[in-house]
């Protein structure tokens, strides 16, 4: 299995790497060559959901042992190993991946005319970045796919987005470099540190190795946050640096409207759907585990910027005129609730974050396709310009409607499974912020079904075309749209209604960072203990349980 | 030791420097070449010919140097192969020449990336016509090689001076060889009036040292001041005189890498001067120069490095740490204003220096000296060749366009897609994006940088990794222009021709460089881990007296005063033996060039675990090396002192017990020899 995954990881690489050799290739071919491929790569990669065990703390299908070393000898002086492997974590995220990059594939299907074959190409690599970085179980390795999304992703906006596109890729570039090298610098001084203090001196680059020798050092400093120099705080805003721009939280987040407004819907689809997972998953494969301290001492200011995060997207998002932009800001809204998960600290909300992520990418990723069918066919995003398309693309409706449900976390779709945990964990552990954010819920819900009555409903309302399609039909929703489209609403409804399985994999791993987090709360004596904090885990716990059920 | 000792040369040192040999004579091959049969060629046919005679005489420095590093070193078998009896290549001497170049597998494998490097910049040159020189102009490159070689491989003051010169003279003159542009020759000007100025400091420098120590020997000086007792990082409190000599070392060796505040040559000449001459100057001399700046700071004065193992006291730890900052920061903003492609690459090839400054006071401070030094060899090796190869597309830029901007880059990326992904690669490289090499040169120099057990000076270390790395995000700003012009802008004005194999070349060896050590860095890490071994171990032959000038002049401090001032009256424990004129003694030193016998105390030295340990000489003191493979050598069997009459053998009786104790790795080599002494 081990040699599955990486073939999973590499074989988009390969695709890309063909398509870049070619670059005189049709579009015809260019996007046939780029759909086997990943049709392939997810097909890999659900066998390796499908096999892959539920109980298991331990990553799977790494190269070595269970329990280390995981990988194969890299650098061998400096221990850096390149091991892949998967663990409940990072599953459903790899999986999503692979799904997503299918719809994306097919947004692009027609609207991609110029340079083709390169355009498929960097769609293909940034699929390899991704994989690999869900994958990764070594941190230098984990750092390359990192910093390796960047490139494809800044070509696509830079060559194939809208007239900003230079301004945006630019900008998408440089905030992102600047976040990821503090990130680095953290990352250093975590194996620094696990070097010098950990029993025997051990050098180590392996993530799980690193969280467990981080949790037993022999430095009685780590183990204690009394301000913002003690090392687990110091090395928890380092991380976070990173993590924070690419998920993106409050302030952090003016990349993200920019990038997302200029690039293409295929560069849309995954930016949203799964770049931004990348940044909950650091935090939580990173700050939470390694560095759990730094949350508990932070806890105030980190809630306070999600909960701000939320609120401020949901508002936003509710100004917006163009459709993507409000899509765009709306992540900004449901990537706070996930953070906000997170620092619930508890097994519920932190549960619900993971889950919430690969729901976000499916409904998000949905939401921008529905918008990149309406564009390719007016070529504006201006919510007054359209109306009662419902009559003109009664397939979009459908699609449209049935994300906005799910993305507004109606019951019985994904979004319910996820939100509705991150608010019990948040309300046990805070109530006066479960509380706040559960507004943005609710204006999630008001902008979302706003934006589907001004496009969907009331009297039909069409742009003048222009240019080439001056008069010409509008096109129904096409096979390709719908084969893209069709598989994230199945998995809409089948997380909302069978939530189970997913969480399933999922929770054996959280319990013991959830542990290790609640744990650590009462032992740090210097702890910010805010007064809104009223512990009362055992009802919240149980209402979370039934509502994760 | 007698006076008579023999004075003979061993011919085998020759056959050492036989691509210094192979490239100087071959400078004057070629000029030869074009005053004789050449004179009535055209210009460019000429250029051609030359190019291409040139080229044959680097190949045959090529040779030499690896089949010197093959016979030498023993590689593949080679030895068996290849051995007259005359050149007794079982022994393979650390040093050469009296102790004045070292010839060990550091410099061998530095002079074979010198000349790898050379070749590249070579057949960069013969990409367009700049002037009609071209003799002068081939011979000249050439010999500033030699100089750069022979800079790697000083392994005294004195050497390293002329060297240094040598190189940097040859240097000024190639800076100005456009002559129908005003800049070439301005770049030029101003590139000798700085260069000579600061040499001049350099130089003034080098005679303080050498009146502090009385020797100009590098590891004879590391010897004198290494403190007796306690922690052999002494720093440099309240030792005015050391300050002063250090400052002005540093503000030679700041100008000719490039640091800032010495930096201001670097944008106009860099500008000014042809792009090979450009490529050449920011790769070739910028290589030695840090090579000789390592062996400097951490080899002679590595005991003036700092204090009490932190980064912030008096020593040159501070101060180059200081110079890192100021050189990281400032070229980095600098960089940014900048449109013009060879001025953005000179500024950020000040960045670059404050980058490597940080591994250098990285190498100074920590306890794994020569792990740090490994890894600055490795970033200087990956930038000498990403470098050449950006170089390289300002000289495609100048050949086409006659000018370059970064705006005329525009388009080049849909023209000639296959170079532009190359070009990219090199600037991702330079950023340090991984899996590039550029990434892993700042990973291991940062990581050794923040690798430090003492929690004083780690704080510090912190704060400027954390400032390169900040940097690193500023550096992208401007490489990322350069990717922007290429892929996101349409081509505008005149279309670049394709690059020929001339340009093309450079491009194409960086982009293998940055990608093939990216993907897999592990050979070139641990060839210059192992390579950075001896370069900080021995060095200099300490045969007879300049060891025991070393012992003497150490004798002379007080051993019980204060480990950091250097105290020029005798000690009242070493008075009585060494005669009441001290003064005297000074000024009759032993005779400077000893003989060479093996009998005499021939330092021997672990070459990184590949040069056999000779040992042969009675008298041979066995030096400890820091790296964690040599403990072997602190086992080595005490052997027989040289006879001598000096004071020296006195002193050392009275000090070994101390030494023992203390537990100094610097201190462990003279133990044995003090310990046979005793009964």
């Amino acid at each position: 299995m081990a040699t599955l995954l990486v073939l999973t990881v590499f074989l988009p690489f390969v695709g890309s790497l063909v398509l870049f050799l070619q670059p005189k290739l049709e579009k015809k071919t260019a996007r046939m060559t780029a759909l086997i491929t990943a049709l392939v790569t997810l097909a890999f990669s659900l066998i390796l959901t499908a096999v892959f065990k539920p109980d298991v703390t331990t990553p799977q299908f790494a190269a070595g042992a269970p329990g280390g070393p995981y990988g194969w000898n890299w650098l061998s002086g400096a221990k850096i190993q390149f091991a892949l492997g998967l663990d409940g974590l990072s599953v459903w995220l790899f999986a999503l991946t692979a799904v997503l990059q299918i719809t994306a594939i097919f947004a692009s299907w027609e609207s991609i005319t110029e340079r083709p074959a390169h355009h498929y190409a960097f769609l293909l690599a940034l699929e390899t970045g991704l994989l690999g970085l869900f994958a990764s179980l070594d941190v230098v390795v984990f750092y390359i796919f990192f910093e390796f999304t960047l490139i494809p992703l800044f070509f696509l906006i830079g060559i194939w987005g809208g007239p900003e596109r230079r301004k945006a890729s630019i900008y998408f570039f440089l905030y992102t470099l600047a976040g990821s090298l503090l990130t680095l610098l953290g990352v250093i001084a975590l194996v620094a540190i696990h070097y010098q203090h950990s029993a025997g001196h051990v050098l180590t680059f392996s993530i799980p190795e690193l969280t467990h020798g981080l949790a037993n050092l022999k430095w009685p400093g780590w183990h204690s946050a009394t301000s913002l120099t003690s090392p687990q705080v110091f090395i928890f805003l380092l991380l976070f640096a990173g993590f924070a721009i690419k998920v993106p939280m409050f302030p952090f987040h003016t990349w993200l409207p920019l990038a997302h407004v200029e690039s293409p819907t295929a560069g849309s689809i995954i930016l949203a759907g799964v770049l931004l997972k990348v940044g909950g998953y650091g935090l939580l494969r990173f700050n939470m585990s390694m560095t759990p301290l730094g949350a508990v001492y932070l806890f105030q200011f980190l809630v306070t910027l999600a909960v701000i995060g939320v609120i401020y997207g949901a508002l936003t998002a509710l100004a917006q005129t163009d459709v993507k932009k409000l899509v765009a800001y709306s992540s900004v809204s449901h990537m706070g609730f996930i953070v906000l998960g997170l620092f619930a600290m508890n097994p519920t909300g932190i549960d619900g974050a993971v889950i919430q992520m690969v729901n976000h990418g499916l409904t998000t990723g949905a939401l921008f396709a529905c918008v990149g069918v309406l564009y390719e066919r007016y070529h504006t995003r201006e919510m007054s310009e359209l109306g009662g398309l419902w009559n003109r693309l009664p397939l979009l409706a459908f699609f449209l409607i049935l994300s906005s449900l799910g993305s507004a976390a109606v019951p019985g779709l994904n979004g319910f499974v996820g939100e509705f945990p991150i608010l019990a964990g948040m309300f046990a552990k805070n109530r006066t912020a479960a509380v706040l954010a559960a507004t943005g819920m609710v204006l999630g819900a008001y902008y979302l079904l706003w934006m589907v009555q001004r496009v969907l409903f009331g009297p039909l309302r069409e742009p003048h075309q222009h240019g080439d399609h001056a008069h010409a039909e509008v096109r129904p929703v096409g096979w390709h749209e719908i084969a893209g489209l069709t598989p994230l609403m199945v998995l809409i409804v089948l997380i909302g209604v069978l939530p189970a399985p997913f969480l399933a994999r999922i929770n054996p791993v959280i319990e013991p960072i959830a542990a290790r987090l609640e744990s650590s709360v009462p032992t740090t004596g210097g702890t910010p203990a805010p007064e809104v904090t009223h512990m009362n885990p055992a009802p919240a716990a149980v209402v979370a349980r039934q509502g994760s059920r | 030791m007698p006076p008579t000792a023999a004075f003979t040369i061993n011919f085998r040192d020759f056959y050492v420097l036989a691509p210094e040999i192979v490239l100087a004579l071959w400078g004057l091959v070629v000029l030869l070449y074009d005053v004789g049969w050449l004179r009535k060629l055209p210009n460019a046919s000429r250029q051609q010919k030359l190019g291409w005679i040139t080229l044959l005489g680097v190949f045959g420095a090529l040779i030499a140097a690896i089949h010197a590093l093959m016979v030498r070193f023993n590689l593949y078998g080679m030895q068996e192969l290849f051995n007259p009896a005359w050149m007794d290549f079982d022994r393979p001497e650390p040093v050469i020449f009296w102790g004045t170049l070292a010839g060990d597998l550091f410099t061998e494998t530095i002079n074979l990336f010198l000349i790898l490097m050379l070749l590249v910049a070579i057949r960069l040159s013969m990409a367009w016509s700049f002037t009609d020189s071209w003799g002068e102009y081939f011979a000249l490159i050439l010999w500033s090689t030699v100089g750069m070689m022979l800079l790697a491989a000083a392994e005294e003051l004195l050497t390293l001076f002329l060297t240094l010169e040598t190189m940097t003279i040859c240097l000024y003159l190639c800076t100005s060889f456009e002559k129908n542009k005003r800049r070439s020759a301005e770049g030029g000007l101003k590139y000798f009036v700085y260069g000579s100025v600061s040499s001049a400091l350099f130089l003034f420098g080098l005679s303080l040292l050498y009146g502090l120590t009385g020797t100009t020997e590098l590891y004879a000086i590391k010897m004198v001041f290494t403190p007796e007792t306690g922690d052999s990082h002494i720093g440099l409190a309240g030792n005015v005189s050391g300050m002063t000599a250090l400052l002005l070392m540093l503000v030679g060796f700041g100008f000719k890498v490039a640091a800032v505040p010495f930096h201001q040559w670097a944008p106009d000449a860099y500008e000014g001067a042809p792009a090979p001459v450009t490529a050449w100057i920011a790769t070739g001399s910028k290589v030695a120069s840090f090579v000789a700046l390592m062996k400097v700071l951490l080899l002679g004065l590595a005991p003036w490095s700092n204090h009490m193992r932190d980064v912030a006291t008096p020593g040159w730890v501070g101060v180059v740490a200081a110079l890192a900052a100021a050189s990281m920061t400032f070229g980095n903003l600098a960089a940014l204003a900048q449109r013009n492609l060879k001025r953005m690459l000179a500024y950020s090839s000040i960045a670059h220096a404050g980058y490597m400054l940080v591994g250098v006071a990285a190498a100074g401070y920590s306890s794994r000296h020569s792990e740090s030094a490994g890894s600055v060899l490795y970033y200087l090796i990956i930038y000498g060749f990403t470098n050449l190869g950006a170089f390289a597309v300002a000289a495609w830029l100048a050949r086409d366009k006659d000018s370059d901007d970064i705006s005329d880059l525009n388009g080049l990326g849909f023209q000639y897609p296959g170079l532009a992904v190359c070009i990219l690669l090199l600037m991702l490289s330079l950023i340090g994006m991984p899996p590039l090499a550029g990434f892993f040169g700042k990973l291991y120099m940062f990581m050794e940088a923040l690798n430090e057990k003492n929690p004083e000076g780690r704080l510090t270390m912190l704060w400027l990794v954390g400032l390169g790395l900040l940097n690193s995000v500023v550096s992208a700003f401007y490489y990322v222009r350069v990717l922007k012009a290429m892929f996101l802008r349409p081509a505008e004005g005149t279309v670049v021709a394709p690059a020929g194999p001339a340009i093309a070349l450079p491009i194409v060896v960086g982009t293998v460089v940055a990608l093939g050590f990216g993907i897999y860095p592990a050979p070139l890490v641990d060839l210059m881990k192992s390579a950075a071994v001896p370069m900080l171990d021995v060095s200099g032959e300490l045969i007879g007296s300049s060891l025991e000038r070393a012992m003497w002049n150490r004798a002379r401090r007080a051993p019980t005063g204060p480990p950091t001032d250097v105290k020029l009256e005798l000690p009242a424990s070493v008075a009585p033996q060494a005669g009441s004129t001290a003064p005297q003694a000074e000024s009759t030193p032993p005779p400077l060039l000893p003989g060479t016998g093996k009998g005499q105390g021939a330092a021997s030295k672990k070459g990184g675990g590949m040069g056999k340990g000779a040992g042969k000489g009675a008298g041979a003191l066995k030096k400890k090396g820091q790296g964690k493979g040599q403990d072997a050598s602190k086992d080595a069997p005490p052997s027989d002192q040289p006879k001598t009459d000096s004071p020296t053998k006195d002193a050392e009786k009275t000090e070994a017990p101390k030494k023992n104790e203390s537990g100094s790795d610097d201190l462990k080599k003279a133990a044995p020899k003090a310990d046979a002494a005793k009964p």
